[in-house]
């Protein structure tokens, strides 16, 4: 439950930054797997209460699918550029 | 079974990620690489611990636990660090941006550092000054310093002004506008952006435009002498009558010298009275447009004017002079100051000669301004056209006007830092005050 609230206040800050995260390349894939881990850590949650077997596999699967993702991300990042110069006004 | 699947599709992607990590040069820096090092080695213990749950072992349920109580942190840290990566590519971006417009801007642009450094140039200008090379200070690459751009960029870089404008004329005939103004480089200290507009066309229409309206102005002055001309002809000729009889009375005089000197100082006055009005007439007459300012009293000129203008005048109009009898100076061409009368004294004359009438020229003085006033008893000025008697080619005499008259009289006012108005109540003639600043020191020359 800890983890969830603290998982929900990471993600209200997200959202609030993602104007600066925007410029970043390909930053869906990321994105998705922190909504991933949102979803795995409701569903640990919700297990405990109703459809016990059915919300373990989406737990699961959210935490793979999370995996995954961040993989994906990994590799849609770009190779370093050169450096600009100087200030401009 | 599903679950475990799951469990090892997890643990291996995340596998392959490290791996990647590791291996391959991405554009992530050093602490980022960290942070997404530890988030995904947090993420393969969580996917072992739970596979080792799945397979019975006891105390992986608590690792599990705990491993997902710390994926939040990690989460933090890393989002932080992405947000200050997406914040610096943004800013490197736009400075990507601003760099291109100004090479590609169709102007000669420089950007200065804080020690007056080129930083960046456009093309435009690097054409223009082949020796352009950035890190070189301004003043090196440019084949000659124009006089005051040096100023104007200390003066930006001091902060003592955020622009300066330098007109300059180039070695190719061509008129410049150097535009010097300071930028804030957003770390407390000032550079300057340099912009070289061509203005050739523009300053050379508007010389052209100076010269007309002074060939314009010239020729108006002509069409007043020519009708001075009139009157100081007909008065002329008085005098050398004068002065034929004289000299027939001197032929036919007896040796009585009383009478020979009275003959003769008669001779002299008409002498003296024909010299006064044709110098008038030349002064009036000089060619105007290099002539400098002077001190001028302008209660003598204006009288001497008057005294002048007056023989012009048909029988039936009156011109009366008021003036204190203490010179008042004014730093004004002497020929500007004839225009101006002869102008509005003409004006006048026209407005009342139908059925005679009188005209005033005061001087009046005050401690700031001299004032130089032309009134008339004639209908005065309709209210409707009153404010446009002072636009170029506005005339109420039809094809006897011209309509340069009072806009070259405001002109000329403007040009030595004064004023001219108009006031016309209905049926009580005109009065034009034209005012000028007062001279607190008049020049030595005028004193003597």
């Amino acid at each position: 439950m800890a983890t969830l609230a603290l998982g929900v206040v990471v993600a209200i800050v997200t959202l609030a930054r993602r104007r600066s995260l925007s410029e970043l390349p390909s930053v869906g894939y990321l994105l998705g797997a922190g909504g991933c881990l949102l979803v795995a850590w409701t569903a640990t949650v919700l297990e405990h209460i109703f459809y016990a077997q059915a919300l373990n596999v989406i737990e699961h699967a959210a935490y793979a699918a999370q995996s995954l993702l961040l993989v994906g991300w990994l590799l849609k990042l770009p190779r370093p550029a050169p450096e600009a110069d100087g200030p401009v006004p | 079974m599903t679950v475990l699947a799951l469990e090892v599709v997890g643990a291996a992607a995340i596998l392959a990620g490290l791996a990647l990590l590791l291996r391959r040069k991405l554009e992530v820096p050093q602490g980022l690489r960290w942070s997404v090092a530890a988030l995904l080695t947090i993420l393969l213990l969580q996917h072992v611990t739970d596979i080792a749950e799945l397979l019975g072992v006891g105390w992986a349920d608590a690792v599990s636990d705990l491993l997902a109580g710390g994926l939040p942190f990690v989460w933090a840290i890393l989002l932080l660090q992405l947000t200050e990566l997406g914040h610096e590519r943004r800013s490197r971006q736009q400075q990507k941006q601003v760099a291109s417009l100004i090479k590609e801007t169709p102007a000669s642009v420089a950007v200065l550092d804080q020690d007056g450094r080129l930083l960046r140039v456009s093309d435009h200008w690097s054409k223009r000054h082949p020796k352009t090379e950035v890190g070189k200070a301004l003043i090196e690459v440019l084949a000659a310093a124009p006089e005051g751009l040096a100023t104007g960029v200390s003066e930006c870089l001091a902060g003592e002004g955020a622009q300066r404008r330098v007109a300059v004329r180039s070695d190719d005939g061509g008129w410049w506008d150097w535009s010097v103004s300071s930028w804030s480089r957003g770390d407390d200290s000032k550079g300057v952006l340099v912009i070289l507009e061509d203005r050739t066309d523009e300053v050379e229409a508007e010389l052209r435009r100076d010269q007309e309206r002074e060939e314009l102005a010239q020729a108006q002055r002509l069409a007043l002498i020519g009708e001075l001309a009139a009157g100081t002809g007909h008065d002329l000729n008085n005098l050398l009558t004068v002065l034929r009889c004289h000299m027939d009375l001197l032929q036919m005089a007896d040796d009585d010298p009383k009478s020979r000197a009275e003959t003769f100082e008669t001779l002299e006055q008409a002498f003296d009275m024909a010299t006064e009005l044709t110098k008038g007439l030349l002064r009036l007459a000089r060619p105007t447009s290099q002539e400098p300012p002077e001190d001028v009293d302008v209660a003598r000129s204006t009288e001497h004017l008057v005294r002048l203008v007056e023989r012009t005048l048909p029988r039936h109009v009156d011109l009366d002079y008021r003036g204190p009898n203490a010179a008042v100076v004014v730093r004004i061409r002497p020929s500007g100051l004839q225009q101006i009368l002869l102008n509005l004294v003409v004006n006048a004359r026209d407005a009342v000669k139908a059925d005679g009438g009188s005209i005033v020229v005061e001087v009046k003085a005050t401690p700031e301004h001299v004032e130089l006033r032309v009134s008339d008893d004639g209908p005065g000025i309709p209210s409707h056209v009153i404010a446009q008697v002072f636009s170029p080619f506005f005339t109420t005499k039809g094809e006897a006007g011209t309509g340069l008259g009072l806009s070259v009289v405001r002109k000329i006012a403007e040009a030595h830092a004064g004023t001219v108005d108009v006031s016309s109540p209905p049926g009580r003639g005109a009065r034009f005050i034209v005012r000028f600043p007062r001279r607190a020191k008049p020049s030595e020359a005028l004193a003597s």
